[in-house]
């Protein structure tokens, strides 16, 4: 990343990639949890958050990344390592989105050539660099939270606290697990250490400003599935568009349709984002074209989408919470404190 | 920029050529769905009626759009099949998301509604806010004898079901509100009841009290008298007007809110539950020799017998409810569940028989707004 | 922690003006001729339209300088050179020959004496003549203005409630003594250079060199000389090498008919480029926002000109959108029509033969057809097209069941839309086409990525180092006081806006 972008970009881009996650959430992921479990979870989320980005942070700081070494074989590894995880994650983003698609809104239509769309869009979005994702994330981020608002007030009239359930029902394992699988799925925290040294600004304060938005809009939206709908929610393959669908302002119904195009706008950045970095990171490590990096991705992301697409066992087979978590804890706290020690060992060993 | 125009192009074009059933979905090749009734056969099959929007017999030459409405009756050994041969009548996709109404026929309540909403909510088109119903006849006799000629019958009832806000006597459920209350605590709900009726010859729906289900099995009706007392317990109570008897003669309020708080206490053997009613109400009549101007003991008077009245008849309600058919339709076993999650999980099997042995203290407070003339103090 | 907001906002603006200040120095007339004119260079070079002539008459030498294309050049030679070539100087004090040359001028042209040169600059700028005599420190102004005006007609495209009727010509020169006529100060530059292998069409690259960066103005300067054209026929040659060079429905370069509006770009640090034969300038770097501004938007109340410009911004979505949605609305998403309307469209579009998807699209392509018979008809047969068209398309197609009305409705309400911003009308037009298609094939979700695409290509344009979105993004707050908002002139009057800031 030559150019850099600002604090304030970088993290709109994610703020948008976790409504994504927040909006396209199964209730499978909470299974086990009751609403109010579901509200309070964030909070764990939100520890967990830190402390897994930790490391990440201490090894960006001033001294840390003086020592940074470009061309070394670490960084090779790490390209690798970062880019297998961003296109693991770009496919289930992709394939979730076929499953939205070809359930909630084309139950008649086949819609392999949508799939083929998205993934040509945003490798495009991809080709045109950082600067423009970034550009377009804050364009987006105010209408989405706006959008995401609208839909919060007109359910106002719809919540019942009554749909709201005994704290730690089912105990506390359950709400942890929950969380910790939530944190194993937010790919972000990978996207923070693998593009922290190209951002400017307090990166520090924008991902306390971000994770505390996160989680206040996640709390929300919980808040909202769990009061609107109660238990309805669990019989419902995407329940926050379920909520949404429900949301009425004066003769306008079906305010789904605003959910549906904040999920494409968010998932179009998500994925491009994530093209692009995969491309970024393989052309520095490997001296490949970025371009050449971006097609291929592509082209293999959409021949595993197509391959998922449409048959749920194999979205559910792909789409695995374990792989996630694993995947997020080695290339997060693990990469970085492994990054960390080498250094410092490094270090010691030249004085 | 040439190129890209022309490979996008190209795409959508490709696309458009994959994309075989497209059109398929366009508003002028479906059957727009407005209101669907569920009838069960003898032989477990599925009778289904489909109010949808007829432009078969529609000239543009005429002017402005008047709706006409077709009436289609499907069998099928699901509500799904039936549903969907209504392509092989016309070879229209019927959709329902503008479906607004649910009518259940007698007989499939009685027997569990459960199995045949089933398609409803895992149909991606349907809509969680649409209403449900029931009939005390076969849900396709309902649709027959309510429709004329340029009436929408399920608008009609989605109409009078959301006057519930503002008349008490009539309740109303969603999909959405009815399956959260069938997997909660206590498994019951209630569905509104509609009827038929002919005025000049021109056939109207009107409101007719309440079913309650136990389970997804219809257990009892409520007129609408005990429908006014279920919205009070429910807190769903907003507006409306409550008759009473005088020592002196009838008399009304008109109820301008109503706020219900409901609490429960279980640090004794049985559950307690408490019931306090809050009403801002007019005195909208006092039919007695006196003047019309009231006195303050009078309107206190006439507040009393007021509050009197809530009150036995939502005591006579849960008696009716908790004790006579031990169905929790008020949807109070959800504050256990609340309060004391432990007293609840030990007890979900046999909720029921506690709520049955449960005590219910109602309380009712009317704050007298407006006496409509000189209040005398 | 307490936010001063104010100070923060304060810092914001800051970030992105710069203080308005005016050349008040006072710089005496020198001696000599020579002086003077060095003097007058290094204040207005480059400057292709200041004209600077030494003549010696009894071997006294006068410097006179003049702009070109705002002077009368008959009256100068018969009523001012002739009389003072012919004059008889009896003395050499230059002080008393410029008196006595003074005095052989016609009492009909004005005359002023001058004592400071910076004065002098912008009375000479504003088309008059200044003479300098050797040896005296005293320059004379004669009033010989002949500005453009006959041939100056109202610009077509950029009409004006209340701004100056006045529009750009094909005459070159005329169109930068339109804009000397605005800007009386040297520190408006003109610089010529020339375009085309055969045409040798001559380009002028105007700005304002106290606030033009430096590095743009090369820029610029490079991708003109280096387009290559055989014949350049209009501006719009040029702009497609003055834009970005990423692929963009977008590019980044501005366009004005009017002297008023390229005035206002050049005070912001724009520059400007007039291509000899066209009457419309173009301006670089151009950003998003100002598609929506207008003069009249600063000649109005402030509140006024918000709403109109939130109504331009709807008009424009209106104009791209509308027929999209519906075609997505109706084929994919019925659930969002409102109960009111189901049935009319419903029953509408049920004797229309066509899928919703190709009505639209033939709708548009007939308004397009339209349109465009409108445009290169001769006036008066142009409005019977219209009429034809509008009853064709009206009255006649919806009666014979080919196209419902509501459909009429929207391709109407859209095509007026897509003129209340008749730069972007290009633009709408093919995204309108591809709405209409891809909401036809995918409803929402294909509408809504393609919006998605059009957003990232519009972001990756900043042919100048400043992006194309700037102030929303990067977002510039400081600069929201004239974007889609517009301050009160005693805000906005305090400082103006720096464009090449607009990229940090």
């Amino acid at each position: 990343m030559n150019s850099k972008i600002s604090a304030f970009q970088f993290y709109s881009i994610l703020l948008l990639s976790r409504i994504l996650i927040t909006l396209t959430y199964t209730p499978k992921y909470t299974e086990g949890i009751t609403a109010s479990d579901k509200i309070f979870q964030t909070l764990f989320r939100f520890i967990f958050g830190i402390i897994i980005t930790l490391p990440v942070f201490l090894l960006n700081n001033k001294n840390e990344s003086e020592l940074q070494n470009k061309n070394g074989v670490f960084q090779k590894i790490k390209a690798v390592i970062f880019s297998a995880v961003f296109f693991y994650f770009s496919v289930t983003t992709v394939a979730r989105l076929d499953l939205f698609a070809g359930t909630v809104m084309f139950p008649e239509t086949d819609v392999k050539f949508l799939l083929l769309l998205v993934i040509v869009f945003c490798a495009y979005g991809a080709y045109l660099g950082i600067e423009p994702i970034a550009r377009s994330a804050v364009m987006f981020v105010i209408p989405v939270l706006l959008s995401l608002a609208f839909i919060c007030l007109s359910l106002v009239k719809k919540v019942d606290l009554l749909n709201l359930t005994p704290l730690f029902y089912n105990g506390v394992f359950p709400v942890v697990k929950t969380s910790l699988s939530a944190v194993g799925r937010t790919v972000e925290y990978a996207v923070i250490a693998a593009s922290l040294p190209f951002v400017k600004g307090n990166s520090k304060k924008g991902f306390f400003i971000w994770l505390t938005l996160q989680t206040v809009i996640t709390a929300a939206v919980f808040f909202f599935e769990g009061t609107c709908l109660g238990a309805f929610s669990n019989m419902q393959l995407f329940p926050v568009y379920t909520i949404a669908s429900m949301a009425q302002f004066s003769f306008f119904r079906g305010l789904g349709a605003i959910i549906t195009g904040v999920w494409i706008l968010c998932a179009f950045l998500k994925i491009s984002l994530l093209i692009f970095l995969q491309s970024k990171l393989l052309s520095e490590g490997f001296g490949i074209k970025r371009i050449t990096v971006t097609v291929v991705s592509a082209v293999l992301l959409a021949v595993v989408c197509l391959f998922i697409s449409g048959n749920v066992s194999r979205f559910n087979a792909v789409d695995s919470s374990l792989v996630k978590f694993i995947l997020i804890m080695i290339s997060v706290p693990a990469l970085a404190l492994a990054e960390l020690i080498v250094k410092r060992v490094k270090k010691c060993v030249r004085q | 920029m040439r190129k890209a125009v022309i490979i996008l192009i190209a795409l959508i074009c490709a696309g458009s050529a994959v994309n075989r059933n497209a059109f398929k979905s366009d508003i002028s090749n479906r059957d727009v769905v407005q209101g669907v009734g569920i009838d069960i056969n003898a032989d477990g099959t599925y009778t289904v009626t489909l109010e949808t929007i007829n432009t078969e017999n529609y000239s543009n030459a005429d002017g402005a759009a008047k709706p006409v409405m077709n009436l289609r009756t499907l069998h099928g050994k699901t509500v799904s099949s039936a549903i969907k041969s209504a392509y092989s009548i016309d070879g229209k996709t019927p959709v329902l998301s503008q479906n607004r109404v649910i009518v259940i026929g007698k007989e499939l309540a009685e027997r569990g509604i459960l199995p045949s909403l089933d398609f409803f909510i895992r149909d991606a088109e349907n809509y969680p806010t649409v209403q449900i119903a029931t009939v005390e006849e076969k849900a396709e006799d309902f649709f027959k004898n309510a429709s004329s000629e340029s009436t929408v019958v399920s608008r009609n009832i989605e109409k009078i079901l959301l006057t519930s806000d503002d008349d008490m006597t009539v309740s109303s459920i969603t999909l959405c509100e009815l399956m959260n209350r069938l997997e909660s605590a206590g498994h019951s709900f209630y569905v509104p009841i509609i009827t038929t009726f002919k005025e000049k010859d021109r056939p109207e729906i009107k409101s007719k009290g309440t079913a309650v289900f136990k389970e997804d099995k219809y257990v009892c009706s409520l007129s609408e008298e005990e429908t006014a007392s279920l919205n009070f317990i429910s807190d769903k109570a907003r507006k409306g007007s409550v008759d009473f008897n005088t020592d002196e003669g009838s008399a009304a309020i008109s109820i301008i809110k109503s706020k219900t708080v409901r609490k429960v206490d279980c640090s004794a053997e049985n559950p307690i539950f408490y019931i306090k009613i809050e009403i801002d109400a007019d005195i909208a009549e006092s039919d007695t020799d006196k003047e019309y101007s009231l006195s303050k003991s009078e309107v206190d008077s006439l507040k009393s017998y007021a509050e009197e009245k809530v009150k036995s008849d939502i005591e006579k309600l849960s008696e009716k409810l908790y004790t006579e058919q031990q169905a929790d339709a008020a949807g109070l076993s959800r504050l256990i569940y609340i309060h004391y999650p432990e007293l609840f999980r030990e007890n979900e099997k046999n909720l029921n028989e506690i709520m049955t042995e449960s005590q219910y203290f109602v309380e009712v407070e009317i704050c007298v707004r407006r006496v409509g003339q000189d209040y005398v103090s | 922690m307490v936010i001063n907001v104010k100070n923060w906002y304060r810092k914001k603006i800051d970030e992105i003006t710069a203080p308005i200040k005016s050349d008040d120095e006072k710089t005496p007339v020198k001696p000599t001729v020579a002086e003077n004119f060095k003097y007058l260079k290094s204040k207005l070079t480059p400057s292709f339209d200041v004209k600077y002539r030494k003549s010696e008459v009894d071997g006294i030498t006068f410097g006179f300088v003049m702009l070109d294309g705002m002077c009368d050049n008959e009256l100068i030679t018969e009523q001012l050179i002739i009389p003072i070539m012919r004059g008889i100087y009896e003395t050499a004090d230059g002080e008393k020959v410029l008196e006595a040359a003074a005095d052989l001028i016609s009492g009909s042209i004005d005359k002023s004496i001058q004592y400071e040169l910076n004065t002098s600059i912008r009375e000479m700028l504003s088309g008059s003549l200044l003479m300098f005599v050797e040896g005296s420190e005293r320059a004379v102004l004669f009033g010989v203005q002949k500005f453009p005006k006959r041939s100056i007609s109202e610009p077509d495209s950029e009409t004006q409630e209340r701004g100056s009727k006045e529009g750009f010509s094909e005459s070159f020169k005329d169109n930068v003594a339109l804009l000397r006529r605005k800007i009386r100060t040297p520190v408006l530059k003109t610089e010529i250079l020339e375009v085309g292998a055969t045409s040798k069409t001559r380009v002028c690259i105007v700005y304002l060199s106290d606030r033009v960066n430096e590095k743009t103005l090369e820029s610029v300067k490079k991708k003109i000389k280096n387009a290559s054209f055989d014949v350049c026929l209009g501006s719009g040659y040029l702009e497609p090498f003055l834009g970005t060079e990423k692929m963009s429905l977008f590019s980044g370069v501005g366009s004005t008919e009017r002297p008023d509006v390229l005035t206002a770009k050049l005070s912001e640090g724009k520059i400007g480029i007039i291509t000899d034969g066209t009457p419309y300038a173009l301006f670089v770097p151009h950003i998003f926002t100002e598609y929506f501004h207008s003069l009249d938007d600063y000649l109005k109340k402030p509140y006024y000109a918000v709403s109109i410009r939130l109504l331009k911004i709807a008009a424009f979505f209106v104009g791209i959108f509308l027929p999209g949605i519906y075609v997505a609305i109706c084929t994919f998403h019925q659930e969002v029509i409102p109960e009111t309307m189901i049935f009319d469209i419903c029953l509408q579009e049920s004797f229309v033969p066509l899928p919703v998807m190709i009505e639209a699209l033939i709708m548009h392509m007939v308004f397009e057809i339209v349109k465009e018979a409108g445009l290169r008809m001769p006036k008066s047969i142009g409005n019977a097209v219209s009429i034809v068209g509008a009853l064709v398309i009206g009255d006649a197609a919806v009666s014979a069941g080919l196209v419902a009305a509501p459909m009429l409705i929207i391709i109407g309400l859209t095509a007026i839309s897509s003129f209340v911003i008749p730069s972007l009308y290009d633009v709408s037009s093919l995204l309108r086409a591809i709405l209409i298609i891809v909401g036809g094939i995918s409803g929402f979700y294909g509408i809504m990525l393609v919006f998605a695409t059009v957003i990232i290509n519009m972001a990756a344009v900043a042919p100048y180092g400043i992006p194309f979105t700037s102030p929303l993004s990067p977002t510039k707050s400081g600069a929201w006081r004239d974007s889609v908002f517009r301050a009160d002139w005693r805000i906005l009057g305090t400082k103006r806006l720096q464009t090449d800031r607009l990229d940090k």
